[in-house]
């Protein structure tokens, strides 16, 4: 079909790269595809996925007059969210099962990085030269896995995206051209594009899911931060901004409580914070507080407590940023949340294994607060007060 | 897909850029602007195959006025030669080449007198002569495609606008061998292009091919492409935008067959 020859075409135009298809991996892994209608056409040959080496940081869908659509990913894109995968995880520690390996680079080095990314996006699309200049320390086998994760994972929640492009577009039936998707019909397709991530995820686990989340918000957040540096990005598409906000409460939406979101968002936030803290620092602000990261870390620091990866006093240490920094509405927020994910009476799933380790995160924070700064404990202890839980 | 030369080379891609896709004709005499199809052939490997379909007028109601033609010189593409080439390669992009240029039998192309030294070309004498895009857009309303069935629809493209060359010239590097400079003299003991052409040493490191007939040939066109909303054809000279994940942020490119390589047109 004229798809797939389309596409033959530009690779002809332009060779692969040493490394192949790199989106042939993302698509496969997302093969059956949620949408029964789009999996006919992509096993028909109506339906075909690639990259294409071209500068410019887009994926884009095409459509022909044979019915059949080509998803194309140019490589500018996919070289880009590779640096910020490797960014983000080359400035993280691992701990694997109580097995530490350190971070390659600095938060400085972060900082640096996003300042060449958003060089980097010339006029002409990704330039190599500039992408070179990033700093590139070899990772260790661990972070090498979990970038190329979380880079997939990025890519996926795009391409997801695109499939949208395909199943709301409609043949002309007259002169007028076959309308774009409007600004409602974008935040569809990142809506239902992170949803089918994050559906495809669950039978591969929880480090699955909680990835595909971060992907879909590292996608977003990178280019919200690139907006934040200036960057103009036209209006036939919501804001990056928007956009991650549409897709927080897709998500927040299909899971099946709060606590299954925040579990799952607890690495998509760490990174969310690691992405728009050095965005705030490459322009010279000081980076905002958020109760959303408090959250989140919060979590995090709890999880490596119980789990007796890090000794109880990182939780004081961990959270005095929040606690000094937020200010009182949001602190209200965090507190309010808290109280919801860790009620008195631990909540019960079909997950015994999570619910004790909820069971112990719950004690172990109602223990804790009475030894919060003067603020935080106030704040901590009415919004912990059943009385005023039920005054809502 | 018939390709000659060496893909990117130079003179390609700066013919890309200003929009032109490189063809060999097999014929001279061509006024644009023209109907194509260009699809994967029936048969394996199911290459890709550029066919001359006929004139735009044949498709439109006799009688139809033809908009005002342009006209002019290309004087950026004259002096802009290909990439060096070894001697092989030389030996194929000349053979192509003088197609260009309408001498489409060469009884004799001996390079071996180049002993190994780099070899570039260039098209002379360029000129271009066609339709404005926009002006073929106004006859879209009258076309009629309906002698093609509906997916035999989906390949048809019209070239607008072709680039010929009066005269191909063949120049080796600087550092040319004495060989070079001493048996280029004796031209025609290794090149005769027959009754269609003639070679001339114009200095020691230069040959030129022209056709003896005095006509021009094209060696590229500006084609775009066709796309039927309903009942009515619309023309563009422009690439498919295509939907994107992110805004478009870049001007669309002109349109063209394949970037990057000279395609060979097949007369059927």
């Amino acid at each position: 079909m004229i798809a797939g020859d389309t596409l033959d075409t530009r690779r002809d135009e332009n060779p692969l790269g040493p490394a192949g298809d790199r989106i042939a991996p993302v698509l496969a892994s997302l093969v059956p595809l949620a949408d029964p209608g789009l999996e006919a056409m992509r096993q028909s040959g109506a339906l075909v996925v690639g990259e294409i080496t071209n500068p410019w940081p887009n994926a884009k869908t095409f459509h022909y007059p044979d019915g059949s659509h080509a998803i194309m990913f140019f490589s500018g894109l996919i070289d880009f969210y590779e640096c910020v995968a490797g960014t983000l995880y080359g400035a993280a520690n691992l701990d694997r099962d109580g097995k530490v390996t350190n971070a390659a680079l600095s938060m400085g080095d972060v900082v640096g990085n996003l300042k060449v990314l958003f060089e980097a996006w010339t006029p002409e699309g990704i330039a190599q030269d500039r992408i070179a200049r990033i700093a590139q320390t070899p990772l260790s086998p661990g972070h090498a896995e979990l970038t190329a994760l979380l880079g997939k994972m990025a890519l996926s929640f795009i391409l997801s995206h695109e499939f949208g492009h395909v199943l709301y577009y409609q043949p002309p039936e007259d002169e007028n051209p076959p309308p774009g998707l409007t600004l409602q019909q974008e935040a569809e397709s990142d809506r239902a594009g992170s949803r089918n991530l994050l559906l495809a995820a669950y039978p591969d686990g929880i480090a699955q899911q909680r990835m595909s989340i971060a992907g879909v918000m590292v996608a977003l957040r990178a280019l919200a931060v690139l907006g934040e540096l200036g960057h103009k990005f036209g209006a036939s598409h919501p804001p990056p901004l928007d956009r991650l906000n549409i897709v927080v409460r897709a998500l927040r939406g299909i899971c099946a409580s709060e606590r299954d979101f925040w579990a799952l968002s607890t690495i998509a936030y760490a990174y969310d914070e690691q992405l728009e803290s050095a965005g705030a620092k490459a322009v010279g602000k000081i980076p905002p507080r958020r109760y959303d990261h408090a959250i989140a870390r919060l979590l995090a620091i709890l999880d490596t407590i119980v789990k007796r990866r890090k000794p109880p006093e990182v939780l004081l240490a961990g959270m005095r940023v929040d606690f000094e920094g937020l200010p009182d509405e949001d602190l209200g927020v965090l507190a309010g949340m808290a109280a919801i994910l860790f009620p008195e009476t631990p909540v019960k799933t079909n997950d015994e294994e999570q619910d004790k380790i909820w069971a112990a995160m719950s004690a172990f924070l109602h223990d804790s607060i009475a030894g919060f700064p003067d603020r935080a404990r106030e704040v901590f202890q009415f919004a912990f007060n059943p009385s005023n839980q039920k005054k809502g | 897909m018939s390709i000659t030369g060496c893909r990117n080379d130079a003179l390609v891609k700066l013919l890309n850029a200003d929009g032109y896709q490189p063809l060999i004709f097999p014929r001279t005499g061509l006024v644009a602007p023209w109907v194509y199809t260009y699809k994967p052939s029936k048969q394996p490997p199911k290459k890709r195959q550029l066919v001359p379909q006929g004139p735009l007028s044949d498709f439109l109601p006799p009688g139809t006025p033809e908009p005002q033609r342009r006209s002019g010189q290309l004087g950026d593409i004259e002096h802009h030669e290909t990439d060096n080439k070894s001697t092989s390669a030389a030996g194929s992009f000349l053979g192509d080449a003088l197609k260009c240029i309408g001498i489409t039998s060469a009884p004799k192309l001996d390079l071996s007198f180049v002993d190994g030294s780099d070899i570039s070309f260039s098209f002379e004498q360029v000129t271009y002569d066609g339709l404005d895009a926009s002006k073929v857009n106004l006859l879209m309303p009258l076309v009629d495609f309906n002698s093609y069935a509906k997916e035999e629809q989906a390949y048809l493209y019209i070239a607008y606008e072709y680039a010929f060359a009066g005269k191909l010239t063949m120049r080796a590097a600087s550092s040319i061998s004495a060989s070079f400079t001493a048996k280029a003299f004796q031209i025609g003991a290794y090149l005769d292009l027959g009754a269609q052409g003639q070679a001339k040493v114009e200095s020691e490191t230069t040959i030129s091919f022209a056709g003896t007939n005095g006509v021009t040939a094209a060696f590229a066109c500006k084609i775009g492409r066709l796309e039927k909303r309903g009942k009515r054809w619309f023309f563009f000279a422009t690439e498919d935008p295509g939907e994107g994940f992110l805004a478009d942020e870049g001007e669309l490119k002109p349109f063209l067959l394949e970037r990057g390589v000279v395609l060979r047109v097949e007369e059927q």
